[in-house]
Protein backbone atom coordinates (compact mmCIF):
# COMPACT_ATOMS: atom_id res chain seq x y z
CA UNK A 1 0.00 0.00 0.00
CA UNK A 2 1.45 3.30 -1.19
CA UNK A 3 1.86 6.17 1.45
CA UNK A 4 -0.44 8.43 -0.12
CA UNK A 5 -3.10 5.71 0.46
CA UNK A 6 -2.65 4.92 4.07
CA UNK A 7 -4.35 6.95 6.91
CA UNK A 8 -2.04 6.00 9.61
CA UNK A 9 1.49 5.71 9.81
CA UNK A 10 4.29 4.41 12.67
CA UNK A 11 6.11 6.72 14.89
CA UNK A 12 8.88 5.03 13.98
CA UNK A 13 8.54 5.37 10.76
CA UNK A 14 9.14 9.23 10.35
CA UNK A 15 11.56 9.46 14.14
CA UNK A 16 13.76 7.91 16.02
CA UNK A 17 14.01 7.30 19.96
CA UNK A 18 16.46 6.65 22.88
CA UNK A 19 15.14 5.04 26.60
CA UNK A 20 17.58 6.46 29.68
CA UNK A 21 16.67 5.59 33.31
CA UNK A 22 17.15 8.12 36.54
CA UNK A 23 16.19 5.89 39.44
CA UNK A 24 12.50 4.41 38.88
CA UNK A 25 12.15 7.14 35.93
CA UNK A 26 12.64 6.62 32.31
CA UNK A 27 13.02 9.13 29.69
CA UNK A 28 12.17 8.29 25.84
CA UNK A 29 12.79 10.62 23.27
CA UNK A 30 10.81 11.14 20.06
CA UNK A 31 13.10 12.79 17.23
CA UNK A 32 11.99 13.11 13.50
CA UNK A 33 14.31 12.23 10.95
CA UNK A 34 13.15 15.40 8.79
CA UNK A 35 12.86 18.56 11.22
CA UNK A 36 9.07 19.35 9.29
CA UNK A 37 7.43 16.19 11.32
CA UNK A 38 8.26 17.83 14.36
CA UNK A 39 5.01 19.83 14.68
CA UNK A 40 2.75 16.84 13.52
CA UNK A 41 4.76 14.62 16.37
CA UNK A 42 3.92 17.45 18.89
CA UNK A 43 0.34 17.67 17.82
CA UNK A 44 -0.01 13.63 17.44
CA UNK A 45 2.41 11.47 19.95
CA UNK A 46 0.33 13.46 23.33
CA UNK A 47 0.98 12.58 26.61
CA UNK A 48 -2.25 10.86 26.89
CA UNK A 49 -1.36 8.82 23.59
CA UNK A 50 1.87 7.50 24.95
CA UNK A 51 0.20 6.62 28.55
CA UNK A 52 -2.38 4.66 26.56
CA UNK A 53 0.56 2.67 24.53
CA UNK A 54 2.35 1.92 27.79
CA UNK A 55 -0.42 0.89 29.29
CA UNK A 56 0.23 -0.69 33.10
CA UNK A 57 3.66 -0.69 32.41
CA UNK A 58 4.21 2.64 33.71
CA UNK A 59 2.23 2.98 36.98
CA UNK A 60 2.86 6.54 37.18
CA UNK A 61 2.34 9.81 35.61
CA UNK A 62 3.90 10.40 32.06
CA UNK A 63 5.26 13.55 31.44
CA UNK A 64 6.07 15.60 27.98
CA UNK A 65 8.45 18.37 27.30
CA UNK A 66 9.25 19.59 24.20
CA UNK A 67 12.59 21.16 22.47
CA UNK A 68 11.84 23.31 19.82
CA UNK A 69 15.82 23.78 19.19
CA UNK A 70 16.74 20.45 18.08
CA UNK A 71 13.03 19.45 17.31
CA UNK A 72 12.74 16.74 19.97
CA UNK A 73 10.56 15.61 21.94
CA UNK A 74 11.40 14.17 25.44
CA UNK A 75 8.56 11.77 27.85
CA UNK A 76 9.71 11.34 31.31
CA UNK A 77 7.86 7.61 32.46
CA UNK A 78 7.64 7.85 36.22
CA UNK A 79 7.57 4.36 37.98
CA UNK A 80 8.23 2.79 35.14
CA UNK A 81 11.64 0.65 36.29
CA UNK A 82 10.51 -1.36 38.95
CA UNK A 83 12.27 -0.03 41.11
CA UNK A 84 14.56 0.82 39.52
CA UNK A 85 17.88 -0.82 38.03
CA UNK A 86 19.38 -1.83 41.13
CA UNK A 87 16.03 -4.00 42.49
CA UNK A 88 14.41 -4.38 39.33
CA UNK A 89 13.46 -7.43 38.21
CA UNK A 90 12.75 -7.19 34.50
CA UNK A 91 15.89 -7.94 32.47
CA UNK A 92 15.96 -5.10 30.68
CA UNK A 93 17.09 -3.19 34.28
CA UNK A 94 17.68 -0.05 32.52
CA UNK A 95 13.96 -0.10 30.16
CA UNK A 96 16.30 0.46 26.83
CA UNK A 97 13.26 -1.47 25.38
CA UNK A 98 10.87 0.90 26.08
CA UNK A 99 12.23 3.47 23.32
CA UNK A 100 10.50 0.45 21.18
CA UNK A 101 7.31 1.06 22.41
CA UNK A 102 6.77 4.69 21.21
CA UNK A 103 8.30 3.73 17.70
CA UNK A 104 5.37 1.06 17.51
CA UNK A 105 2.50 4.07 18.15
CA UNK A 106 0.20 4.41 15.20
CA UNK A 107 -0.27 8.08 14.30
CA UNK A 108 -2.09 9.78 11.33
CA UNK A 109 0.11 10.35 8.43
CA UNK A 110 1.69 13.44 8.00
CA UNK A 111 0.28 15.82 4.92
CA UNK A 112 3.38 16.27 3.37
CA UNK A 113 2.75 12.23 2.91
CA UNK A 114 -0.64 12.49 1.89
CA UNK A 115 0.34 14.96 -0.60
CA UNK A 116 2.82 12.17 -1.86
CA UNK A 117 5.52 14.25 -0.95
CA UNK B 1 46.41 33.59 27.98
CA UNK B 2 43.48 32.11 27.07
CA UNK B 3 42.98 29.67 24.08
CA UNK B 4 40.27 30.45 21.05
CA UNK B 5 39.16 26.88 20.05
CA UNK B 6 40.13 23.41 21.93
CA UNK B 7 40.59 20.31 20.47
CA UNK B 8 38.45 17.82 23.39
CA UNK B 9 37.76 14.29 23.41
CA UNK B 10 36.28 11.34 25.57
CA UNK B 11 38.81 8.15 26.56
CA UNK B 12 35.99 7.15 28.51
CA UNK B 13 32.35 6.66 29.41
CA UNK B 14 31.58 3.81 31.37
CA UNK B 15 33.34 1.83 34.54
CA UNK B 16 35.36 -0.85 32.17
CA UNK B 17 35.01 0.91 28.94
CA UNK B 18 37.42 -0.26 26.05
CA UNK B 19 41.06 0.52 26.82
CA UNK B 20 42.28 0.03 23.52
CA UNK B 21 40.10 3.27 22.57
CA UNK B 22 41.43 4.97 25.36
CA UNK B 23 44.45 4.49 24.08
CA UNK B 24 43.62 5.23 20.36
CA UNK B 25 42.16 8.62 21.57
CA UNK B 26 46.04 9.95 23.05
CA UNK B 27 47.25 9.15 19.38
CA UNK B 28 44.79 12.00 18.34
CA UNK B 29 45.21 15.38 18.00
CA UNK B 30 43.60 16.50 21.00
CA UNK B 31 44.78 18.94 24.28
CA UNK B 32 42.41 17.69 26.71
CA UNK B 33 40.79 14.06 27.69
CA UNK B 34 37.93 13.35 30.50
CA UNK B 35 37.42 9.76 31.04
CA UNK B 36 34.16 9.29 33.22
CA UNK B 37 34.15 5.78 34.97
CA UNK B 38 31.73 5.93 36.54
CA UNK B 39 27.98 4.70 36.88
CA UNK B 40 25.21 5.33 39.75
CA UNK B 41 26.53 2.30 41.03
CA UNK B 42 30.25 1.90 40.58
CA UNK B 43 30.74 4.19 43.79
CA UNK B 44 29.14 1.71 46.42
CA UNK B 45 30.76 -1.73 44.80
CA UNK B 46 34.22 0.69 44.52
CA UNK B 47 33.90 1.09 48.63
CA UNK B 48 32.94 -2.65 49.22
CA UNK B 49 36.27 -3.25 47.74
CA UNK B 50 38.33 -0.44 49.82
CA UNK B 51 36.64 -1.89 52.68
CA UNK B 52 38.06 -5.55 51.61
CA UNK B 53 41.52 -3.32 50.69
CA UNK B 54 41.90 -0.41 52.10
CA UNK B 55 44.74 0.19 49.05
CA UNK B 56 42.02 0.11 46.78
CA UNK B 57 38.89 0.87 45.61
CA UNK B 58 39.97 2.69 42.14
CA UNK B 59 38.97 2.10 39.04
CA UNK B 60 40.03 -1.41 38.34
CA UNK B 61 41.60 -0.98 34.78
CA UNK B 62 43.37 1.89 36.42
CA UNK B 63 46.80 0.54 35.93
CA UNK B 64 46.33 -0.73 32.03
CA UNK B 65 44.55 2.39 31.13
CA UNK B 66 47.39 4.61 32.56
CA UNK B 67 49.94 2.38 31.16
CA UNK B 68 48.55 2.79 27.46
CA UNK B 69 48.31 6.26 27.95
CA UNK B 70 50.92 8.15 29.90
CA UNK B 71 53.40 7.77 27.40
CA UNK B 72 51.61 9.99 25.15
CA UNK B 73 49.99 12.12 27.39
CA UNK B 74 53.58 12.98 29.07
CA UNK B 75 55.05 12.99 25.43
CA UNK B 76 52.24 15.44 23.76
CA UNK B 77 51.23 17.43 26.87
CA UNK B 78 47.65 16.06 26.80
CA UNK B 79 45.59 16.83 30.20
CA UNK B 80 43.49 13.79 31.20
CA UNK B 81 40.69 14.57 33.42
CA UNK B 82 38.79 11.56 35.25
CA UNK B 83 36.73 10.12 38.25
CA UNK B 84 39.16 6.53 38.44
CA UNK B 85 39.48 7.28 41.68
CA UNK B 86 36.30 6.22 42.42
CA UNK B 87 36.39 5.25 46.34
CA UNK B 88 39.80 6.29 46.68
CA UNK B 89 40.95 9.01 44.58
CA UNK B 90 44.74 8.88 47.22
CA UNK B 91 44.76 5.18 46.28
CA UNK B 92 44.27 6.18 42.59
CA UNK B 93 46.96 8.73 41.83
CA UNK B 94 49.51 6.04 44.29
CA UNK B 95 49.12 3.55 41.84
CA UNK B 96 49.22 5.89 38.86
CA UNK B 97 52.60 7.10 40.04
CA UNK B 98 53.10 3.46 40.18
CA UNK B 99 52.72 3.05 36.54
CA UNK B 100 54.40 5.92 35.51
CA UNK B 101 57.66 4.62 37.63
CA UNK B 102 57.57 1.43 35.86
CA UNK B 103 57.15 3.33 32.31
CA UNK B 104 60.42 5.85 33.42
CA UNK B 105 57.74 8.30 32.92
CA UNK B 106 59.04 11.38 35.08
CA UNK B 107 57.56 14.96 35.79
CA UNK B 108 54.29 14.51 35.32
CA UNK B 109 51.76 16.31 37.80
CA UNK B 110 48.97 14.52 39.14
CA UNK B 111 45.85 16.44 40.45
CA UNK B 112 44.06 14.58 43.14
CA UNK B 113 40.47 15.95 43.75
CA UNK B 114 39.42 14.82 47.35
CA UNK B 115 35.89 15.56 49.89
CA UNK B 116 33.58 13.86 47.58
CA UNK B 117 33.45 10.82 50.17
CA UNK B 118 30.83 11.98 52.92
CA UNK B 119 30.48 8.50 54.74
CA UNK B 120 32.55 9.58 57.99
CA UNK B 121 29.89 13.10 58.16
CA UNK B 122 26.40 10.57 57.74
CA UNK B 123 25.20 11.80 61.05
CA UNK B 124 26.12 15.41 61.21
CA UNK B 125 24.79 16.40 57.59
CA UNK B 126 21.14 17.82 57.41
CA UNK B 127 20.13 15.00 54.81
CA UNK B 128 16.67 14.24 53.16
CA UNK B 129 16.24 11.22 51.13
CA UNK B 130 13.32 9.97 49.04
CA UNK B 131 12.58 7.82 52.02
CA UNK B 132 11.72 10.78 53.59
CA UNK B 133 14.51 11.68 56.03
CA UNK B 134 18.28 11.07 57.17
CA UNK B 135 20.20 8.07 56.55
CA UNK B 136 18.53 6.39 59.82
CA UNK B 137 15.55 6.67 57.15
CA UNK B 138 16.90 3.75 54.87
CA UNK B 139 16.05 0.89 54.55
CA UNK B 140 19.67 -1.25 54.71
CA UNK B 141 23.05 -0.72 55.54
CA UNK B 142 24.69 2.51 54.17
CA UNK B 143 28.15 1.29 52.48
CA UNK B 144 29.02 4.72 50.27
CA UNK B 145 27.69 8.26 50.71
CA UNK B 146 29.42 10.83 47.91
CA UNK B 147 28.42 14.30 46.76
CA UNK B 148 28.92 15.07 43.05
CA UNK B 149 31.47 17.43 42.42
CA UNK B 150 31.64 19.77 40.11
CA UNK B 151 34.09 21.03 37.36
CA UNK B 152 35.77 24.49 39.78
CA UNK B 153 37.57 21.63 41.32
CA UNK B 154 38.73 20.09 37.70
CA UNK B 155 39.95 23.50 36.66
CA UNK B 156 41.92 24.29 39.62
CA UNK B 157 43.99 21.13 39.39
CA UNK B 158 44.66 22.17 35.74
CA UNK B 159 45.56 25.91 36.93
CA UNK B 160 47.82 24.39 39.55
CA UNK B 161 49.86 22.63 36.49
CA UNK B 162 47.84 19.28 36.79
CA UNK B 163 48.45 17.17 33.78
CA UNK B 164 46.45 13.99 35.27
CA UNK B 165 43.40 15.21 37.11
CA UNK B 166 41.77 12.19 39.33
CA UNK B 167 38.75 12.57 41.50
CA UNK B 168 36.25 10.03 42.86
CA UNK B 169 32.56 11.18 42.06
CA UNK B 170 32.90 13.63 39.99
CA UNK B 171 30.09 14.85 37.86
CA UNK B 172 30.66 13.54 34.59
CA UNK B 173 29.63 16.66 32.48
CA UNK B 174 32.26 18.67 35.29
CA UNK B 175 35.20 16.61 33.89
CA UNK B 176 34.71 18.32 30.34
CA UNK B 177 33.77 21.35 31.53
CA UNK B 178 36.62 21.79 33.93
CA UNK B 179 39.08 21.46 30.98
CA UNK B 180 36.84 24.02 29.06
CA UNK B 181 36.85 26.17 32.08
CA UNK B 182 40.68 26.02 32.20
CA UNK B 183 41.68 26.22 28.92
CA UNK B 184 39.67 29.62 28.26
CA UNK B 185 39.90 31.00 31.46
CA UNK B 186 36.06 31.52 32.12
CA UNK B 187 34.61 32.99 34.77
CA UNK B 188 33.08 30.03 37.10
CA UNK B 189 30.09 32.39 37.31
CA UNK B 190 29.53 32.37 33.32
CA UNK B 191 26.62 30.87 33.07
CA UNK B 192 26.00 31.49 29.82
CA UNK B 193 29.34 29.59 28.85
CA UNK B 194 29.27 26.96 31.47
CA UNK B 195 25.76 26.17 30.21
CA UNK B 196 26.66 25.87 26.37
CA UNK B 197 29.85 24.23 27.49
CA UNK B 198 28.00 21.91 29.86
CA UNK B 199 25.54 21.20 26.71
CA UNK B 200 29.27 19.68 24.58
CA UNK B 201 30.47 18.10 27.97
CA UNK B 202 27.24 16.26 28.38
CA UNK B 203 27.58 14.90 24.68
CA UNK B 204 30.94 13.74 24.72
CA UNK B 205 30.69 12.15 28.09
CA UNK B 206 28.52 9.63 27.11
CA UNK B 207 31.30 8.05 24.45
CA UNK B 208 30.31 5.32 22.01
CA UNK B 209 26.54 6.67 22.48
CA UNK B 210 27.25 9.56 20.50
CA UNK B 211 29.41 7.96 17.60
CA UNK B 212 26.10 5.33 16.35
CA UNK B 213 26.17 3.35 20.14
CA UNK B 214 22.41 2.20 20.77
CA UNK B 215 21.82 3.66 17.37
CA UNK B 216 21.11 0.85 15.01
CA UNK B 217 17.31 -0.10 14.10
CA UNK B 218 17.53 -2.57 11.13
CA UNK B 219 13.43 -3.24 12.00
CA UNK B 220 13.04 0.87 11.05
CA UNK B 221 15.53 0.43 7.94
CA UNK B 222 18.47 2.31 10.58
CA UNK B 223 21.53 1.58 10.07
CA UNK B 224 25.16 2.20 11.47
CA UNK B 225 28.41 2.09 8.94
CA UNK B 226 31.07 0.09 11.17
CA UNK B 227 29.65 -1.00 14.27
CA UNK B 228 32.07 -3.73 15.37
CA UNK B 229 34.78 -1.00 15.32
CA UNK B 230 32.90 2.41 17.71
CA UNK B 231 35.23 5.29 17.99
CA UNK B 232 35.07 8.00 20.70
CA UNK B 233 33.86 11.01 19.66
CA UNK B 234 36.16 14.04 19.88
CA UNK B 235 35.09 18.06 19.50
CA UNK B 236 36.63 21.44 18.86
CA UNK B 237 35.09 24.01 21.34
CA UNK B 238 35.35 27.54 20.89
CA UNK B 239 35.26 30.01 23.72
CA UNK B 240 31.79 30.66 23.44
CA UNK B 241 30.79 27.11 23.74
CA UNK B 242 29.89 26.14 20.56
CA UNK B 243 31.59 22.83 19.39
CA UNK B 244 32.00 20.79 16.07
CA UNK B 245 31.62 17.01 17.38
CA UNK B 246 33.42 14.48 15.07
CA UNK B 247 34.26 10.59 15.46
CA UNK B 248 37.94 9.51 15.47
CA UNK B 249 38.71 9.73 11.68
CA UNK B 250 40.18 6.29 11.58
CA UNK B 251 36.93 4.47 13.58
CA UNK B 252 33.83 3.40 12.20
CA UNK B 253 30.13 4.39 13.41
CA UNK B 254 28.98 7.83 12.57
CA UNK B 255 28.33 11.22 14.63
CA UNK B 256 25.40 12.75 12.90
CA UNK B 257 22.75 15.04 13.43
CA UNK B 258 20.63 12.11 14.79
CA UNK B 259 22.87 10.57 17.01
CA UNK B 260 23.88 13.64 18.13
CA UNK B 261 19.93 14.78 19.03
CA UNK B 262 19.24 11.21 20.85
CA UNK B 263 21.89 11.76 23.35
CA UNK B 264 21.32 15.45 23.60
CA UNK B 265 17.97 14.43 25.27
CA UNK B 266 19.29 10.63 26.78
CA UNK B 267 18.94 10.41 30.74
CA UNK B 268 17.31 14.39 30.89
CA UNK B 269 14.25 15.46 32.25
CA UNK B 270 12.89 19.34 31.99
CA UNK B 271 15.01 20.52 29.06
CA UNK B 272 14.94 23.83 30.95
CA UNK B 273 16.40 22.71 34.02
CA UNK B 274 19.33 19.78 33.53
CA UNK B 275 20.67 20.41 36.93
CA UNK B 276 25.13 19.76 37.27
CA UNK B 277 27.07 20.71 40.24
CA UNK B 278 27.86 23.60 38.16
CA UNK B 279 25.34 25.39 36.42
CA UNK B 280 21.34 24.79 35.35
CA UNK B 281 21.79 23.56 31.89
CA UNK B 282 18.68 24.63 29.18
CA UNK B 283 19.32 22.65 26.56
CA UNK B 284 15.57 24.05 24.93
CA UNK B 285 16.95 26.32 22.00
CA UNK B 286 20.27 24.02 20.83
CA UNK B 287 20.80 23.92 17.51
CA UNK B 288 22.30 20.71 15.93
CA UNK B 289 23.46 20.87 12.07
CA UNK B 290 25.60 19.43 9.61
CA UNK B 291 29.07 20.96 9.04
CA UNK B 292 31.29 19.19 6.61
CA UNK B 293 32.13 16.01 8.68
CA UNK B 294 31.44 16.95 11.32
CA UNK B 295 28.27 18.28 13.66
CA UNK B 296 27.78 21.89 14.77
CA UNK B 297 26.45 22.51 18.23
CA UNK B 298 25.12 25.83 19.51
CA UNK B 299 22.39 27.19 21.60
CA UNK B 300 23.09 25.36 24.74
CA UNK B 301 22.20 28.06 27.24
CA UNK B 302 22.73 28.07 31.64
CA UNK B 303 21.61 30.35 34.54
CA UNK B 304 23.24 30.72 38.16
CA UNK B 305 23.80 27.02 39.56
CA UNK B 306 21.69 25.92 42.76
CA UNK B 307 22.91 26.36 46.61
CA UNK B 308 22.93 22.60 46.88
CA UNK B 309 25.20 19.51 45.99
CA UNK B 310 23.56 15.90 45.03
CA UNK B 311 24.49 13.08 47.07
CA UNK B 312 24.02 9.94 46.46
CA UNK B 313 23.63 6.81 49.18
CA UNK B 314 24.59 3.11 47.97
CA UNK B 315 22.23 0.87 50.78
CA UNK B 316 21.79 -2.44 51.07
CA UNK B 317 18.63 -4.22 50.36
CA UNK B 318 18.52 -7.38 50.20
CA UNK B 319 18.76 -10.25 47.35
CA UNK B 320 17.78 -10.93 43.92
CA UNK B 321 17.48 -14.75 43.02
CA UNK B 322 17.47 -15.81 39.50
CA UNK B 323 16.92 -19.01 38.15
CA UNK B 324 16.84 -19.99 34.12
CA UNK B 325 15.87 -23.27 31.83
CA UNK B 326 14.94 -24.08 28.34
CA UNK B 327 12.14 -25.92 26.72
CA UNK B 328 11.92 -26.77 23.41
CA UNK B 329 9.50 -29.12 21.03
CA UNK B 330 5.92 -30.25 21.48
CA UNK B 331 4.50 -28.83 24.52
CA UNK B 332 7.34 -26.32 25.33
CA UNK B 333 5.53 -23.62 26.67
CA UNK B 334 3.12 -26.35 29.09
CA UNK B 335 6.23 -27.45 30.28
CA UNK B 336 7.29 -24.07 31.43
CA UNK B 337 3.80 -23.51 32.98
CA UNK B 338 4.78 -26.92 34.80
CA UNK B 339 8.07 -25.90 35.60
CA UNK B 340 6.40 -22.41 36.95
CA UNK B 341 3.43 -24.37 38.84
CA UNK B 342 6.60 -26.88 40.64
CA UNK B 343 8.51 -23.85 41.67
CA UNK B 344 5.74 -22.38 43.43
CA UNK B 345 4.38 -25.06 45.51
CA UNK B 346 7.78 -25.81 46.41
CA UNK B 347 8.58 -22.16 47.58
CA UNK B 348 5.13 -22.62 49.63
CA UNK B 349 5.97 -25.75 50.87
CA UNK B 350 9.26 -23.80 52.36
CA UNK B 351 7.20 -21.65 54.96
CA UNK B 352 8.59 -19.28 56.54
CA UNK B 353 11.80 -19.83 55.97
CA UNK B 354 11.83 -18.44 52.69
CA UNK B 355 11.11 -14.73 52.41
CA UNK B 356 9.63 -13.44 49.01
CA UNK B 357 9.29 -9.09 48.79
CA UNK B 358 8.73 -9.54 45.08
CA UNK B 359 8.75 -12.18 42.12
CA UNK B 360 9.08 -12.34 38.21
CA UNK B 361 8.57 -15.18 36.08
CA UNK B 362 9.49 -14.22 32.42
CA UNK B 363 9.22 -16.57 29.02
CA UNK B 364 12.08 -15.55 27.17
CA UNK B 365 11.91 -14.60 23.46
CA UNK B 366 7.99 -15.02 24.06
CA UNK B 367 7.10 -12.68 26.54
CA UNK B 368 9.94 -10.90 28.75
CA UNK B 369 11.12 -7.32 29.27
CA UNK B 370 7.81 -6.03 27.85
CA UNK B 371 5.44 -8.82 29.06
CA UNK B 372 2.79 -6.23 29.37
CA UNK B 373 2.63 -5.84 25.73
CA UNK B 374 2.21 -10.09 25.35
CA UNK B 375 -0.47 -10.76 27.14
CA UNK B 376 -1.88 -13.93 25.44
CA UNK B 377 1.13 -16.85 24.81
CA UNK B 378 1.05 -18.58 21.66
CA UNK B 379 0.73 -21.83 22.91
CA UNK B 380 2.92 -24.04 20.06
CA UNK B 381 5.94 -21.88 20.67
CA UNK B 382 8.53 -24.79 20.44
CA UNK B 383 11.95 -23.25 21.72
CA UNK B 384 11.53 -21.25 25.13
CA UNK B 385 13.26 -19.92 27.94
CA UNK B 386 11.65 -19.61 31.66
CA UNK B 387 13.03 -17.74 33.87
CA UNK B 388 12.66 -16.80 37.49
CA UNK B 389 13.43 -13.76 39.62
CA UNK B 390 12.61 -13.00 43.13
CA UNK B 391 13.59 -10.38 45.85
CA UNK B 392 14.12 -11.26 49.04
CA UNK B 393 15.45 -9.63 52.52
CA UNK B 394 17.92 -11.85 53.48
CA UNK B 395 20.62 -14.36 51.93
CA UNK B 396 19.54 -17.21 52.90
CA UNK B 397 15.97 -17.20 51.04
CA UNK B 398 17.97 -16.14 48.40
CA UNK B 399 19.67 -19.47 48.29
CA UNK B 400 16.91 -21.27 48.97
CA UNK B 401 15.01 -19.73 45.66
CA UNK B 402 18.20 -20.42 43.73
CA UNK B 403 17.89 -24.21 44.70
CA UNK B 404 14.92 -24.63 43.92
CA UNK B 405 15.45 -23.00 40.60
CA UNK B 406 18.29 -25.28 39.68
CA UNK B 407 16.25 -28.42 41.27
CA UNK B 408 14.03 -28.03 38.10
CA UNK B 409 16.79 -30.28 36.48
CA UNK B 410 13.84 -33.06 37.87
CA UNK B 411 10.77 -31.43 36.50
CA UNK B 412 9.55 -31.78 33.20
CA UNK B 413 11.48 -33.78 30.83
CA UNK B 414 14.12 -32.05 28.43
CA UNK B 415 14.65 -29.28 30.36
CA UNK B 416 18.08 -27.83 29.41
CA UNK B 417 20.55 -25.01 30.39
CA UNK B 418 19.25 -24.90 34.30
CA UNK B 419 20.83 -22.52 36.16
CA UNK B 420 20.73 -19.96 38.99
CA UNK B 421 22.51 -17.13 40.63
CA UNK B 422 21.84 -15.36 43.84
CA UNK B 423 23.71 -11.13 44.25
CA UNK B 424 23.16 -8.92 47.06
CA UNK B 425 20.85 -5.53 46.19
CA UNK B 426 22.74 -1.98 46.51
CA UNK B 427 19.95 0.35 46.23
CA UNK B 428 20.63 4.41 45.74
CA UNK B 429 18.97 6.91 47.11
CA UNK B 430 19.80 11.18 46.81
CA UNK B 431 19.59 13.37 48.96
CA UNK B 432 20.96 17.32 48.14
CA UNK B 433 23.22 18.79 50.74
CA UNK B 434 24.10 22.89 51.23
CA UNK B 435 27.16 23.42 49.52
CA UNK B 436 29.00 24.87 52.51
CA UNK B 437 28.98 21.24 54.20
CA UNK B 438 31.18 19.96 51.50
CA UNK B 439 34.99 20.49 52.07
CA UNK B 440 36.99 20.03 48.71
CA UNK B 441 40.36 19.78 48.71
CA UNK B 442 42.80 19.61 45.55
CA UNK B 443 46.15 18.80 45.96
CA UNK B 444 49.07 18.52 42.98
CA UNK B 445 52.24 16.32 43.51
CA UNK B 446 54.94 15.50 40.99
CA UNK B 447 55.69 12.08 40.03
Amino acid sequence: MSAAARRSIKVGEIAHSRAGDKGDTANVSVIPWREEDYEHLVACVTEEVVTAAFGTRVKGAVRRYELPGPKALNYLLEEALGGGVSRSLNLDIHGKALSTVVLDIEIPIPSRLLDGG
Amino acid sequence: MSAETIEIGCAGATELDRVDLAIGMTEEPVSYLGMDCLAERTLATAQLRRLADPGHGYNTLLPERMRGMLPNIARKGIKLASNMGAANPAGAADAIAEVAAAEAIEGLKLGVITGDDLIGAIDELPLSFETGGGAETLPGEVVSLNAYLGAEHVATALNNGADVVVGGRLGDLSLYLGCMIHAFGWDIEDWQRLGAGSVVAHLLECGRYVTGGAFSEPGWGKGVPGQDDLGFPLATVSDDGIARLRKQPSKGGMVSVDTVKEQLVYETGDPARYISPDVVIDIREVRVEPDGDAVRVSGGRGTERTDTLKVLAGVTEGFIAEGEISFAGRGAVAKAEESRQIVESRMRRRGDSLRILESRTDLIGARSILAERTPELDPDLDDVRLRFAVRTPDRESAEIAAFEFQDLWFGPAGGGGARSSVREIISLYSSLVPRHEVSVQVEVREI
